[in-house]
């Protein structure tokens, strides 16, 4: 049976090719995550609203003062160009809160106690307390508002919660990185110790460290690409089927950021294969021909 | 250094040859090798004798002392211009062998495309031109185990003469052959070193030095001397 011609470059692609999958997957799967949940914070916080109770006795035209006053602050949020300052009338308001709690107060205090007001929603960047505190200090500054509320803490609570979820989702993709680069780097001196007599008569004839890497290069790159587009590929899947599973998911999906998500995983595929594989071989190419055995 | 250049081959001043880089094993080593040159080199195993050839083709770094190899010097050699340094010698050890998963013709294009080597018609000229030099001309196609002894050896010779080298560096070449074939092999090496290329050959075989006299090098006790 005739011997099989070993080729330079090759070496085992089914064990790095699972692994870096996996990490990659992994990877992706943490920018899925982030990428929603920024989605999902984004419209939670687009929806919270602060409200500006107006004094008692105002006529129409002080209302409609303190409505164009609102909207001339950049902190409120615009929707296809319509400024989110809705009036609530009081008695809008009563039923609403008898709506919400059952209890119909009128009946015992025999007037509406609540007040007319603008429900503002906020730009993004003003989810901040320090930012909603000057907010409320300002508009409260108006004439004609009586008061501005909105529920306090509740900015600072879901940013810290956001920057640790960030911070753990970090941590784990760089282990997983690690992981990965150690995995081909022992891979890849196993591959150059099988390869080693090639390599030996590579070196002994002339070859330049370039041509010997080159193949090694090649395959690590094909090996990464390969990896990136399954995970890629099982990114989409897992999507899919949460989809079909999580009713309202629908809301968070940003298909041109999924795009370059996924792109990026492939890029860092090729990328990890080449990096890892060139650090490899960098540190295995200058040992003696000895040593090398 | 041109092809007619006059200067020396292999130069070596004052020089001190360490084992794996650190256990002194030849010091103030002095020799010159000229292009043409028949230079034997001698010496019980353990004496320095592949060390010292391992510090010519730069396996091994030249820690004192100054030398010049085939217009490189050794003391200021850098990594990148060993591959360089490589071509212009041609390599015949034992460790060095035939690879028994590819033909004779592949066995020595592996070695053209490895030093850069692109164009087919060349490559397969270069071989023919190789193989008719060492008298092996019809074995292109041929698996290394469908060869006999010498007949590899000779595709090893084959091999080492692709880059038109200025030196052939040899170590024990014939150490695993027949005397017949041992002969022969040495004949090669013969007619090689009349077309101009100068050989450095190490070796037990004494027999040699008598037939064919030429300079003798010999490592003994930390040195070499000129026999």
């Amino acid at each position: 049976m005739p011997l099989k011609k070993k080729k330079v470059g090759s070496y085992p692609n089914a064990m790095i090719i699972v692994s870096l999958t996996a990490a990659l997957f992994l990877i992706g799967f943490c920018g899925l995550l982030v990428m929603q949940s920024k989605k999902l914070i984004s419209i939670i916080k687009q929806n919270i609203e602060v409200r500006v109770m107006l004094d008692k006795g105002l006529d129409s035209t002080q209302v409609a003062d303190i409505q164009k006053k609102l909207i001339a602050n950049p902190f409120v949020l615009n929707i296809e160009g319509k400024p989110q300052v809705i009036f609530y009338s009081k008695d809008e308001a009563a039923r609403e809160f008898i709506a919400d709690t059952k209890e119909d107060f009128s009946a015992f205090l025999g007037e509406n106690p609540l007040h007319d007001s603008y429900r503002v929603r906020l730009q993004e960047d003003y989810f901040e307390d320090t930012k909603l505190q000057k907010i409320k200090t300002d508009v409260e500054k108006l004439e004609g508002v009586f008061e501005v509320v909105y529920q306090e803490n509740l900015a600072d609570q879901i940013n810290k919660n956001l920057t640790k979820i960030y911070i753990i989702l970090a941590t784990f993709a760089v282990i997983m990185l690690i992981i990965i680069v150690l995995l081909m780097n022992n891979t890849i001196r196993l591959a150059l110790y099988s390869q080693r007599f090639l390599i030996r008569s590579m070196q002994l004839v002339g070859a330049t460290n370039n041509f010997i890497q080159m193949p090694f290069l090649k395959n690590g790159a094909v090996q990464g690409l390969i990896s990136g587009l399954i995970a890629a590929g099982l990114i989409v899947g897992l999507q899919q089927v949460a989809l079909r599973q999580i009713e309202g998911l629908q809301l968070l999906q940003e298909y041109e950021k999924l795009g370059f998500l996924l792109l990026g995983v492939i890029i860092l595929g090729a990328l990890i294969g080449i990096l890892s594989t060139f650090q490899a071989l960098a540190r295995y190419l200058r040992m003696t021909l000895d040593d090398l055995y | 250094m041109t092809a007619f250049s006059s200067e020396p081959i292999i130069q070596l001043e004052n020089t001190d040859i360490y084992q794996n880089g650190n256990k002194l094993v030849l010091a103030d080593v002095n020799f010159v090798i000229n292009k043409g040159d028949f230079v034997f080199l001698i010496g019980r195993t353990g004496s320095g004798k592949s060390s010292l050839l391992k510090t010519l083709y730069a396996d091994l770094w030249l820690e004192s002392g100054t030398g010049t190899v085939v217009g490189y010097q050794l003391q200021k050699l850098k990594q990148a211009d060993v591959p360089f340094l490589r071509r212009k010698i041609g390599i015949v050890f034992q460790d060095f062998q035939l690879f028994f998963d590819r033909t004779v013709e592949e066995n020595l294009e592996f070695v053209l495309r490895a030093t850069g080597w692109t164009d087919k018609a060349t490559i397969k000229n270069r071989i023919s031109e190789v193989l008719m030099q060492v008298g092996l001309g019809t074995l292109q196609k041929k698996m290394p185990h469908q060869l006999s002894g010498g007949e590899q050896q000779r595709v090893v010779i084959a091999r080492a003469m692709l880059n038109e080298p200025q030196i052939l560096l040899a170590d024990e070449p014939t150490g695993n052959l027949d005397p017949e074939v041992g002969e022969q092999i040495m004949q090669v090496f013969q007619s090689i070193n009349t077309a101009g290329t100068a050989i450095l050959m190490a070796t037990h075989n004494y027999d040699f030095l008598k037939k064919y006299p030429a300079r003798v090098l010999k490592c003994e006790a930390g040195s070499v001397s000129e026999v």
